[in-house]
């Protein structure tokens, strides 16, 4: 029996352990109690009260009740896979600060959220591995965090209060502040700016493309949109690759790409024309591709190296 | 005495309605009140609101068609959020502080104003400007008390029973009064998604169904006008938002007793068609108003 017993404790510690839950929408449901590792984690980001006289309130941390805070705006969150979020509400002289520290666990989801979130119209400074500032908002990344910070003040000093808690929050995170590395891949030539994305649910529609990053090209005038959908290992790549063909065979037609070794030209009523391939672990969509697209595919696949 | 749910209940039993002052029956159901500029200082904006929410009551026959002399109203704008009325997540001040005057200049007796809000209400309520806009202008402004919801019987479809704000339901006269958003969850907030700032329980058992739970609690609070704030619109990141890039100038305030022509209208001015967004295709099958809004020949107004 005494054998039995650490067994006991490590079932009912693990049944007692808050466990992610799978959701229908693949979408998995951050805990419903945060570890006290975690909570302690994200604390430590958060700045002190800047100067004498500057309060800080008690913080609050959601993970799945974050709809407490956030109402309908957490259901994206949960979609990049949530981990917890810490929220501090500060005082100094006329101005007060709000700080929402997101933890999404990964690098992507954290820029899979933030990029969903910004806009090409924002005004960009240096914050982390990029962020945005305007009267009353200032956000930004790096590594998985994804910090939302919010100021108001009646004299001007919100947002350099908000200018400062980014860079002390930066610090506290600490690490590169590098965008993911999958971003690199993708040739700078006719992209169109902040037009990045990556996408946990169903890219183009096909939940098996999921896990993707996609950006904007602007060829002669025509837009086009490339997309890399990144998988476990080559074998799952060329499975995708497969259910592609098998999708456009079935949905339009699928043929032989002259432009580029090994891709195909699928064309359906619903995704237009697409190029597709692969390239190590990665499957790549080129969707609605120029005339002559051999010279930007050729890039795309040289810069896949695993 | 007669609360609003029985007014509502014996006017429709006796057709009282029917029966009305001959301007109630010429009177639209839905009017569209569209500013013909787009000043960008606040006094102008605040001018803009003022004007364009009496142009929008007036063109449905007045407050008087809504308010009548010694009753209670309850406004219910958007208060949730800790943001600016420049950010257009919360409801214009000047939108809810003009209501509260046209509803006293009616003969009402005494006007109520509150809103469930996810951030703190002592952050949310002075920040949106209603609170000060709202009292100056006479209301009764104050933080929802956590013992005052009551667990009624909507007999909704997914909501059987649910907390109520008692003092919303006891008043003779809801009017809503959202402001129109991108939402993530819901694609657009506008009426009958400001209704869940009047009860409380969980929000994620509304998030769960909101094509359902939307419709159970608009066909139980079945406010008697609807005042929608487009002025300043929310495109994108709602319903939170915050960067002033996602807010566009629409100029515009939709008014009208219909619930679900409202909310199709202002699906439109955020890019949408109403047959898309599955809680206004929901109410307008259960009744509770007409989806088709083009139907009601909208009276629009130009200021």
């Amino acid at each position: 029996m005494r054998k039995l017993i650490p067994l006991l404790l490590m079932l009912a510690l693990a049944g007692a352990l808050p466990a992610q839950e799978e959701e229908e929408s693949g979408a998995r449901r951050a805990p419903a109690q945060i570890p006290a590792a975690e909570k302690a984690k994200l604390a430590r980001l958060l700045p002190s009260p800047p100067g004498p006289g500057a309060t800080a309130e008690e913080p609050r941390f959601y993970a799945a009740d974050l709809y407490q805070y956030i109402d309908g705006a957490a259901e994206a969150f949960h979609m990049y896979d949530l981990v917890a979020m810490v929220h501090r509400e500060y005082k100094a002289g006329d101005a007060e600060i709000t700080v929402d520290i997101y933890d999404m666990g990964e690098p992507i989801n954290a820029f899979g959220i933030y990029s969903a979130e910004r806009s090409p119209e924002n005004r960009y400074i240096q914050a982390g591995a990029e962020g945005y500032i305007d009267e009353h908002v200032l956000n930004f990344l790096q590594g998985s965090f994804y910090v939302k910070l919010s100021g108001f003040s009646d004299k001007g000093s919100a947002q350099p209060l908000m200018r400062s808690f980014a860079g002390e929050i930066s610090k506290r995170i600490g690490g590169g502040a590098a965008l993911p590395a999958i971003l690199a891949v993708f040739p700078a030539s006719g992209r169109v700016a902040r037009s990045e994305k990556c996408v946990k649910r169903a890219p183009l529609g096909h939940e098996f493309l999921a896990p993707a990053c996609t950006a904007d090209y602007r060829f002669a005038g025509k837009q086009s949109s490339l997309l890399i959908s990144t998988s476990a290992d080559a074998a799952q790549a060329k499975k995708k690759l497969e259910l592609l063909k098998g999708y456009f065979a079935k949905s339009g037609k699928v043929a032989d790409e002259p432009a580029l070794s090994g891709a195909f030209h699928g064309s359906s009523s619903h995704e237009g024309e697409t190029i597709f391939f692969a390239r190590g672990r990665h499957t790549v969509l080129l969707v609605n591709p120029p005339a002559d697209a051999a010279a930007f595919l050729k890039e795309v696949a040289s810069r896949l190296k695993d | 005495m007669m609360n609003r749910r029985d007014f509502v209940k014996s006017a429709a039993a006796t057709g009282v309605a029917l029966l009305g002052p001959r301007w109630l029956e010429a009177a639209p159901a839905l009017a569209i009140a569209r500013y013909k500029s787009s000043p960008a200082a606040p006094d102008g904006v605040a001018e803009e609101a003022r004007r364009l929410t009496r142009a929008a009551i007036d063109a449905l026959g007045g407050m008087g068609r809504f308010v009548s002399k010694g009753q209670t109203v309850w406004i219910k704008p958007n208060i949730g959020w800790d943001r600016r009325p420049e950010q257009a997540a919360t409801t214009n001040p000047d939108v809810v502080a003009t209501l509260v005057q046209m509803c006293y200049q009616a003969g009402a007796k005494r006007v109520l104003l509150s809103d469930n809000p996810c951030n703190s209400a002592q952050r949310t309520f002075p920040r949106s400007g209603i609170q000060q806009a709202a009292e100056k202008a006479g209301a009764q402004v104050f933080f929802m008390d956590e013992r005052k919801f009551r667990k009624m019987a909507l007999n909704g479809k997914i909501l059987k029973e649910w907390p109520v704000y008692a003092d919303v339901v006891e008043a003779d006269v809801l009017i809503n009064v959202p402001i129109a958003k991108h939402h993530s969850l819901t694609t657009v907030t506008l009426g009958m998604k400001n209704l869940m700032g009047a009860v409380g329980g969980t929000r994620e058992r509304f998030h769960q169904n909101t094509e359902l739970t939307l419709p159970d609690l608009a066909a139980f609070l079945k406010p008697k006008l609807i005042v929608l704030d487009a002025i300043r619109v929310l495109m994108g990141n709602g319903p939170v938002g915050g960067s002033l890039t996602d807010v566009k100038r629409k100029e515009t305030i939709v008014a009208g007793a219909d619930q679900v022509a409202v909310d199709a209208y202002g699906a439109t001015l955020l890019g949408h068609k109403p047959q898309a967004i599955e809680h206004i295709v929901e109410a307008g099958r259960r009744g509770l108003g007409n989806i088709n809004f083009e139907a009601l020949s909208p009276k629009i107004i130009e200021v």
